[in-house]
């Protein structure tokens, strides 16, 4: 029976794309509706760029605790990735690859989703709420929800009444946020090159 | 915004508004103080059928029981223990918007309006957050107000379980959010005095498709009254409706709070507020408050002469009122409508306002009537116009576009005229689409089984939900003006993801361009030593 062979380069390179495809379709695929209704509402006056920003910010500002769906996806492709590699280095760093991939992408959503908006070249009036939605479903975005206890204090020293708003404890959740995806992703990595190690030929 | 104080005063009856001209006609309680008589309607429960016809002759239904759902909710239970409120509203299409804008923001408080924040410029007003809030939602709100945290959480999860049993209501819930308020959520800095110690919000979402959150209200309520003759579908097929409940365990413990949260300890009281706020104190205890409603099409046309109440609910019996409380039905014609007879009409009992042409059975006192009917003159109201808009295709993708065309079509025997068809706001929201074509029309004369219709094409360059306001008709029969419009349309343009992506590669170019040869590249240099079998890999 021939057997076809893949070679460690190759592994780990096929297993960056499949990681990469894993949370790109998945982010797409399976993007909260309270972003959908956001985009509906928005992307009208903002662009097409709305979309893709939002379902890279969903994939990559991650509450560990708050958004399950997001953290099985990350560990899915970890998994995957740690898999085709089958060595722990590897998978790490399909998973780096994985995530500084989503990040370079996003930013370059972010740049294009904000040009238009710097540039002047479109209005911010903001349209109606289509009919069929309601932005309460913007309060289920598990990103929102982990920043709306934030908010009193935020309200409170922005209104006169304390020193400024706690910038630094904002940053510091958005850093936590930011990071945990490439921290499951590598677990995941280091898990999949376990379950499935390279084999020697 | 017009506001017509006879509207206001029929959707508030709910609120109690409706006291002193039911004292009027219930005799037991025409000596009563306001007071007593609120709580004699508290302690026996109330319920109210509001119909009102508008001068098109389009329905507009409200069923609101007040007292008796206390009953079904258990409000006296330990698990309400420090709620100041609990609130269930599902609402589809434009009813609560239509309720407000009759209602109008005046009406709370003289010439101010009455929840009007000085920092938003519009207002804000019920009617804002509702343009907020979209048309179509269906949650919970409940605050619990000093509370260990855990206890309030475990306070709610009670009150979940109770609505959630299918014994009691049967709604479904999921969790959308918990913020809980006390001073450790402000800096030590903000010196922030708050009127509690401890305030956790819960929101959760409805997951009960709408008509069964409606079927969910109504069926937790006493039917043994007009609500036993009520068809609960009638509500779902028309073009806007809701239903809710509204439930404060201790009324005194709310306005109390809202005293000092209003006050800041200076002595501000509701009472010294306009006549709507002000009956909030004399109410001590727990009230509960369900209601659904419905607005409807054109019902009433150039011929008829009377109205069925009960055709309205889609009754098929009698109505009878509630075994304990007071029943009331109300029905309210156009202003420009001459009332001729009242069925049925007994003196004391039911009531004709003329200058607002409201019409008020006391239905209790009236027992078991086969139906409620307001007869008319036959040309109080116009032909059956209809005003319809559609779109081909039914959705799009971004550079695609759609063919809108509004239609309306006489379906009566005799002509109107002077008409004017407008559909033109979708170019003024959105400065991405392109419109071509007639957007407005202005039409000589339309007769009997005649139509006409404007047809316009909008390009869209954008994906994302466009809303078309109502496309509006106005005309005139039998020298008055008439209004008419269609509801609000939304139209979606889908995200392509393969058009999307050629749109990426060709505004990143070309470093994009460069990032994807270089990744081709590597995947065929990659194929290839796969091929060869080279580098000791493994397999698969």
């Amino acid at each position: 029976m021939e057997v076809f062979i893949i070679s460690t380069f190759s592994s780990k390179y096929f297993g960056w794309l499949a990681s990469l495809l894993v949370v790109l379709a998945a982010g797409w695929f399976l993007l909260p509706t309270g972003y959908v209704t956001l985009i509906e509402w928005l992307a009208p006056i903002m662009g097409n760029y709305v979309r893709p920003t939002f379902v890279m910010v969903n994939i990559l500002v991650v509450n560990p605790l708050g958004n399950l769906i997001m953290v099985a996806i990350w560990i899915i492709a970890g998994l995957v990735g740690g898999m085709m590699a089958g060595t722990k280095k590897g998978g790490i760093l399909i998973a780096f690859l994985t995530w500084f991939s989503c990040a370079g992408i996003g930013i370059f959503c972010l740049l294009q989703f904000l040009m238009p908006i710097m540039e002047g070249t479109i209005t911010m009036s903001m349209p109606p709420i289509p009919p069929g939605t309601s932005l309460a479903d913007v309060l289920s975005i598990p990103l929102v929800q982990s920043f709306v206890s934030d908010l009193p204090g935020l309200i409170a020293s922005m209104s006169g009444g304390g020193s400024g708003p706690d910038v630094v404890g904002l940053v510091m959740s958005v850093a936590v946020y930011v990071i945990s995806p490439l921290i499951i992703a590598i677990i995941g990595g280091i898990v999949g090159a376990i379950l499935r190690p390279k084999e020697e030929f | 915004m017009h506001v017509d104080k006879k509207y206001a005063i029929a959707f508030l009856l709910f609120a109690f508004l409706i006291l002193p001209m039911a004292a009027s006609a219930y005799p037991v309680m025409a000596q009563d103080s306001p007071e007593e008589m609120i709580e004699l309607l508290l302690n026996e429960g109330a319920e109210v059928l509001l119909t009102n016809i508008d001068e098109n002759g389009a329905p507009a239904v409200i069923y609101a029981q007040l007292g008796s759902p206390v009953d079904s909710l258990n409000l006296e239970a330990e698990m309400y223990d420090n709620c100041l409120a609990l609130a269930v509203i599902a609402t589809r299409g434009e009813l609560l918007d239509y309720i407000f804008s009759l209602i109008g923001t005046e009406f709370m408080g003289g010439e101010e309006p009455g929840f009007m924040l000085s920092q938003f410029d519009e207002g804000f007003t019920p009617e804002a957050i509702l343009d907020l809030l979209g048309s179509d939602f269906s949650l919970l709100v409940s605050a619990y107000y000093n509370l260990d945290e855990a206890v309030a959480i475990g306070k709610m999860g009670q009150v979940l379980a109770h609505l959630a049993n299918p014994a009691v209501f049967g709604f479904s819930f999921a969790d959308i959010i918990h913020l809980r308020i006390d001073e450790s959520f402000f800096p030590p800095e903000a010196e922030m005095e708050l009127p509690f110690e401890a305030l956790d919000v819960f929101m959760y979402q409805v997951t009960n498709p709408f008509a069964d959150a409606l079927n969910v209200v109504l069926g937790g309520l006493d039917d043994s009254g007009l609500l036993g003759n009520i068809n609960p579908s009638i509500f779902i097929a028309e073009r806007g409706a809701a239903a809710g409940l509204l439930a404060i365990p201790d009324m005194g413990d709310l306005v109390e709070l809202f005293n000092d949260t209003m006050g800041g300890g200076g002595g501000f009281s509701l009472a010294a507020e306009s006549f709507f706020p002000s009956q909030f104190e004399m109410i001590n205890g727990s009230i509960a408050i369900a209601a659904a409603g419905y607005i409807g099409e054109q019902i009433l046309t150039y011929g008829d002469t009377d109205i069925s109440i009960g055709s309205l609910v889609g009754a098929t019996g009698s109505f009878v009122p509630m075994d304990t409380g007071v029943s009331i039905v109300m029905g309210i014609l156009p202003e420009s409508a001459n009332i001729t007879g009242v069925s049925p009409d007994v003196e004391g009992l039911t009531m004709h306002e003329n200058d607002s042409n409201m019409i008020m059975w006391n239905a209790t006192g009236h027992g078991e009537v086969p139906d409620y009917i307001i007869e008319f003159e036959s040309d109080d109201f116009p032909p059956d116009i209809v005003i319809a808009r559609t779109f081909n295709p039914v959705s799009t993708v971004p550079g695609g576009s759609v063919e809108v065309t509004v239609t309306v079509k006489n379906n009566g025997t005799v002509p109107i005229d002077n008409l004017e068809i407008v559909d033109n706001e979708v170019g003024a929201i959105y400065s991405t689409v392109t419109v071509a074509g007639t957007t407005s029309q202005n039409v000589t004369s339309l007769a009997g089984g005649e139509s006409t219709s404007i047809t316009y094409t909008v390009t869209f360059t954008n994906e994302g939900k466009y809303t078309f306001p109502n496309a509006e008709l106005t005309y005139e029969f039998n020298a008055r003006e008439y209004n008419k419009n269609t509801v609000t349309d939304g139209y979606s343009v889908y995200a392509d993801p393969a058009q999307l992506l050629s749109q990426m590669i060709l505004d990143g170019m070309p470093i994009s361009g460069a990032i994807l040869g270089i990744v081709a590249l590597g995947a065929l240099f990659n194929i290839n030593k796969m091929r060869k079998g080279s580098s000791g890999g493994y397999q698969v």
